[in-house]
């Protein structure tokens, strides 16, 4: 039982990693539509004109 | 169509897939599985760091199958399919190298051990980086996917021989098939069912991610499309 | 093939037009080993030997291998390749047959050098040179194909070592194993020869094949 810091450590580790990089996609997700609809909207507009 | 349809089946599919075999994963992991004799129950880091290196390296064989895909057929999808899954893989490939050395210390006393499995795997992580590094320096759009796309097929093809020289560096027989943990094979079918369980959670989690940031790497492609026909309408 | 000996021969040419270029790579070979006989001060070993042939071979051999590539940048010279009516794989060859003769001169200055510096005698001086033509083609084969790469790159000198270290490890690996052996060392060379000539012929082959995508517009 002594070494469960290490077991602790490990999965820890895991979960940090796997949770930023999941975060870290989700945010360049967001920003690819929102840059999606603004190119849209200022094709619109440039259209519209 | 086809692919547009499993496309989006799969993207609907994986996460409700992927997070209870996870979960599944991690019950066999911590209540079912036996406490290995000699290692104690630090062992059980084993059923990720496995896992992470069979992600790991199949994730580079995907770069290398989407590279070859590219230069030979030229539809973007198969760059995006290698710059997503050279990122997803190098995330796995980290975790072998954090859990590696967390596993190691309390079992042989040193952080680092440079057997075969670990050494193979910093190595492959440098050449993921590389990939990385490759694509961030690049010049121009298609130059740099065909550039990135050799670079994923030469690192792919080296693979092999870096398994038989760690090997043989070693002191190993180079044909002997990877053994799954430095002390000798598993035996107990509880523990061969957790590691299988916990490699196809882990697969299904690359496959998740990957088509995640596939599905974004379309779109900035796409923006970048729209961004170009509107200079050229402005001129 | 006599395609690939035109531009070899235009190649060498340019190079011996300047000089200072091809010694500045010597003068770098030499630099490194010097720097590791300061910076790894334990007794001579045909192990030590070996490492400080193939590290000042290495680094001083991509260095070397950029220039292939560099002297085409000058007056759009790489389209008058790309246009020529050559193969593209007998580009490659040609540049790779550059490289490697530049680097078998780079050799022929580090390799005694090392001896002399270590004390050491090679037991099998032919041996030896063999391993290091082995490991001559192997790296010529990858670093012309690289060196392609990163001269179309923004970060051009930065991106070279990146390419090439890591995929060259088993070759690295295998050179100073075989060196070692034939420098005095114990152990047999045989199979890491093997491995040197497995090496060698994928990454030409692959460099054969792929140097078309590399250069298309």
């Amino acid at each position: 039982m002594e070494r469960f810091p290490y077991l602790f450590a490990a999965y820890t580790v895991v979960w940090i990693v796997l949770f930023a990089y999941v975060w870290s996609v989700d945010r360049r997700a967001r920003r690819a539509e929102r840059e999606l609809e603004e190119m849209r909207k200022a094709l619109d507009r440039e259209r519209s004109r | 169509m086809l692919a547009k349809r499993l496309e989006s089946l799969a993207s609907l599919l994986l996460p409700w897939l992927a997070g209870p075999a996870m979960v599944l994963a991690l019950y066999l992991i911590f209540l079912v599985v036996p406490t290995e004799r000699d290692q104690g129950i630090v062992q059980r880091i084993f059923y990720v760091h496995v896992p992470s290196a069979w992600t790991a390296f199949l994730g580079f064989f995907v770069v290398c199958g989407a590279s070859l895909l590219y230069l030979w057929r030229g539809s973007p999808v198969f760059d995006r399919v290698a710059r997503a899954s050279a990122e997803v893989g190098m995330v796995f490939c980290t975790l072998v190298l954090l859990t590696g050395p967390i596993w190691a210390r309390p079992i042989w006393g040193a952080w680092w051990t440079w057997d075969p499995r670990l050494t193979m795997t910093i190595i492959l992580w440098t050449i993921y980086a590389s990939y990385l590094l490759l694509r961030a320096f690049g010049g121009g759009e298609d130059q740099i996917s065909r550039y990135a796309a050799v670079l994923g097929i030469v690192g792919a093809i080296d693979i092999p021989l870096i398994v038989v020289s760690v090997r043989l560096w070693r002191g190993m027989h180079p044909a002997v098939m990877m053994s799954r943990d430095p002390q000798g094979g598993l035996r107990d079918p509880f523990m061969r069912v957790t590691l299988l369980v916990a490699a196809v959670a882990f697969l299904l989690v690359y496959a998740w991610l990957l088509l995640v940031r596939l599905r974004t790497l379309r779109v900035s492609d796409g923006v970048a499309e729209l961004a170009r026909e509107r200079e050229l309408a402005a001129s | 093939m006599s395609g690939v000996w035109q531009i070899v021969r235009k190649d060498l040419r340019i190079e011996l037009r300047s000089p200072a270029g091809l010694a500045a790579i010597f003068v770098l070979g030499l630099l490194v080993l010097l720097i590791f006989q300061f910076a790894v001060p334990e007794k001579p070993t045909p192990e030590s030997a070996a490492a400080a042939l193939w590290i000042s071979f290495v680094f001083a051999g991509t260095l070397g291998a950029q220039r292939t590539f560099l002297l085409e940048r000058d007056n759009f010279c790489i389209d008058g390749l790309k246009t020529a009516p050559i193969d593209p794989a007998a580009i490659f060859l040609a540049k790779m047959l550059g490289t490697l003769i530049s680097l078998t001169i780079l050799q022929a200055v580090v390799v005694p050098l090392t001896a002399v510096f270590f004390g050491i005698v090679p037991v099998r001086p032919l041996g030896l040179a063999l391993v290091c033509l082995l490991g001559n083609l192997g790296f010529a084969a990858l670093a012309t194909l690289f060196a392609s790469i990163s001269v179309g790159t923004r970060a051009r000198e930065v991106i070279l070592p990146l390419l090439i270290f890591p995929v060259l490890v088993p070759l690295l690996i295998a050179a100073v194993k075989a060196s070692t052996v034939l420098l005095g060392g114990a152990g047999e060379a045989g199979i890491w020869v093997r491995v040197l000539v497995a090496f060698d012929v994928v990454f030409t082959v692959a460099g054969w094949l792929l140097f078309e995508h590399v250069l298309r517009e």
